[in-house]
């Protein structure tokens, strides 16, 4: 019944590997150089000619490439088989994924030529080849059909099954994908209208400013983007695989919708420094940005409750002793549930983040990328590995490779990313020690952050161990000659009240409505005064 | 309260959450000490 959708989802997720194994045996090489051990010259015969050009391709592959194709391969499998009816229209998804494929192609050609070293939030007027920013915008349109197609396969669901709930599992990816189209209007204004125009040489100079606001409209979404499908296994896969139901269908629902509206009018926290933009209205995007804590905090009740009840379904006593019930052998749940453990203190840096004052101390320092490593770098990549672990050997007709080896991984992902985001939110806090930057070079360095450099750079080899062992039980699975001894079942959580949520947790309208507003109220007037007093005045720099 | 009302209602993981909550007044109570005793505010 789902062939077709089995064979989108490979290539999607397939590619998405492939990706994060470039991107992501970059990362070692950074925290090498950051103690003095420097590979970079090593590498240049194989084309890589500096520090910032290993930091693009592992920003853009790791945080763009594996998170969307993988999002959407996930997707292309589950939805479906949660509606219980195929794709309706398997070739306009089919379309998406040539389109994402043909994009990534265009792009990686000039990061790979050294043309488009401008890291990942490319900000003008870093200026790289127009080829980066098309493939990048054919990668988004690939994915916004591979939207339409789960649209199209929805409204066929919706119409055979009037007044009926939507199945949790497809609730949450279509909530993800509009939330996607929302967020990637930013970006898309920002690439056509003002950055491929002027990297052609139609025009002469940019606006960065305005650039930087509408990529931080997208920017901020972009991670809830990331997160959701992590959200959809937690809420609805794993408590099933933990032995339980789902606590709360209705919170599960609320905690959607509310990413949806909160999650795109709180860009300028992102924004804080910038001196083109209003306080007030950073005030109110720092306001909006605190209202997200409201869904986390209800996910976290929501999760953790489905799990103590699935533990104590397996013979957990205790009011903490449960935890000890749970399927610790299982390394699909393991992995999830280390990236829950530490996403709980990436949502702490979070908190921080969006407080004007420490934002200002943390700003462009290295607690920025130890906050983000622990949200998409572990509450993120740990789910979807933990999601290969049954996702794979479903599609590849192959039992997992090895179950120790997978467990090994999980953990020793815990606890490279504990060391690595530890040490590099110290040297940002402590020490003011500055992102994105070539350390082991800079003359200001001083011998205070020996010590943290080097437990970065223990954390960020044996992050490296555990990608690779990671590596090797996928393909270990999917090159082995086992078969499986009984088929592998997509997990789905049943809801501890069957009860159906009421109706307005179910109605798109509403909170399509509301977030409408909401993104208007809170970017309309700063992006009306910013269009009409547009400011192009600065010509493209090459600084690589 | 008997014992299946015990069961539903999900103690450990209230008794979690206010960990985490304490967790999260020391961390960032922490930071923000540290950011005061730096004397960075630019």
């Amino acid at each position: 019944m789902f062939a077709k959708e089995d064979r989108l989802a490979k290539w999607h997720i397939g590619i998405a590997m492939a990706a994060l194994f470039i991107g992501g045996s970059l990362g070692p090489l950074q925290k090498l150089e950051h103690v003095g051990i420097n590979l970079y010259p090593a590498l240049s015969n194989i084309g890589l000619k500096s520090y910032y050009q290993g930091l693009t391709i592992h920003a853009v592959l790791n945080a763009l490439v594996w998170t969307t194709f993988f999002i959407t391969g996930f997707f292309t499998f589950a939805l479906p088989r949660s509606l219980n009816r195929p794709l309706k229209y398997p070739r306009l998804n089919a379309a998406g994924l040539i389109l994402m494929v043909v994009g990534l192609v265009v792009a990686a050609v000039p990061i790979l030529l050294n043309l488009a070293t401008v890291l990942y939030t490319f900000y003008p007027p870093l200026k790289a080849h127009a080829a980066f920013y098309i493939g990048l915008t054919l990668v988004v349109i690939g994915s916004w059909v591979c939207g339409y197609g789960f649209y199209f396969t929805y409204g066929d669901w919706r119409k055979a099954h009037p007044g009926e709930r939507t199945p949790l599992i497809a609730f949450g990816a279509l909530i993800t994908m509009v939330l996607w189209q929302i967020a990637t209007l930013g970006v898309a204004a920002e690439l056509l209208w003002l950055v491929i125009p002027w990297s052609l040489g139609l025009v002469e100079t940019i606006d960065p400013q305005l650039s930087r606001t509408f990529f931080w409209f997208f920017g901020h979404p972009l991670v809830y983007f990331w997160l959701l499908p992590a959200y959809v296994s937690w809420y609805f896969m794993v408590p099933k695989q933990a032995g339980g139901k789902l606590f709360s269908d209705h919170l599960a629902r609320l905690v959607f919708w509310m990413f949806l509206v909160l999650s795109t009018p709180v860009g300028f926290h992102h924004q804080f420094v910038d001196p083109g933009v209003d306080a007030k209205w950073k005030a109110f995007h720092a306001i909006l940005t605190y209202s997200v804590f409201l869904p986390s905090m209800i996910t976290a009740f929501t999760v953790i409750a489905s799990l103590e009840i699935g533990a104590r379904n397996r013979g957990g006593k205790g009011l903490l002793g449960w935890v000890r019930a749970l399927p610790w052998d299982d390394p699909s749940y393991t992995a999830q549930n280390l990236a829950m453990i530490l996403f709980a203190f990436g949502g702490i840096s979070g908190l921080t983040n969006a407080s004007f004052n420490m934002n200002m101390t943390v700003h462009n320092t290295s607690w920025v990328p130890g906050h983000f490593h622990l949200t998409v770098g572990s509450a993120v990549t740990l789910t979807f590995f933990g999601i290969s672990y049954w996702l794979v050997p479903k599609l590849a007709g192959k039992p997992l490779w090895n179950r120790k080896v997978a467990l090994a991984q999980a953990w020793t992902w815990f606890v490279g990313m504990l060391l690595m985001s530890n040490a590099l939110h110290i040297l940002g806090l402590n020490f003011g020690v500055p992102r994105r930057t070539m350390l082991g070079v800079a003359p200001y360095a001083s011998p205070d952050w020996d010590p943290f450099l080097i437990e970065s750079a223990i954390g960020g080899i044996i992050l490296g161990i555990s990608g690779l062992l990671f590596y090797v039980n996928m393909l270990g699975t999917v090159f082995s000659k086992a078969t499986l001894s009984e088929p592998i079942e997509m997990p789905v959580a049943e809801p501890l009240d069957p009860t159906p949520a009421p109706v307005w947790l179910d109605s798109w309208r509403p909170w399509l409505a509301l977030a409408v507003v909401l993104i208007l109220i809170a970017y309309g007037p700063v992006l009306y005064e910013m269009i009409t007093n547009i400011q192009l005045t600065s010509p493209g720099f090459r600084v690589w | 309260m008997d014992n299946k009302d015990k069961y539903k209602t999900p103690q450990g993981t209230i008794a979690i959450l206010v960990i985490y909550i304490l967790l999260i007044i020391a961390l960032w109570g922490s930071a923000y000490l540290t950011m005061i005793s730096r004397g960075v505010t630019q």
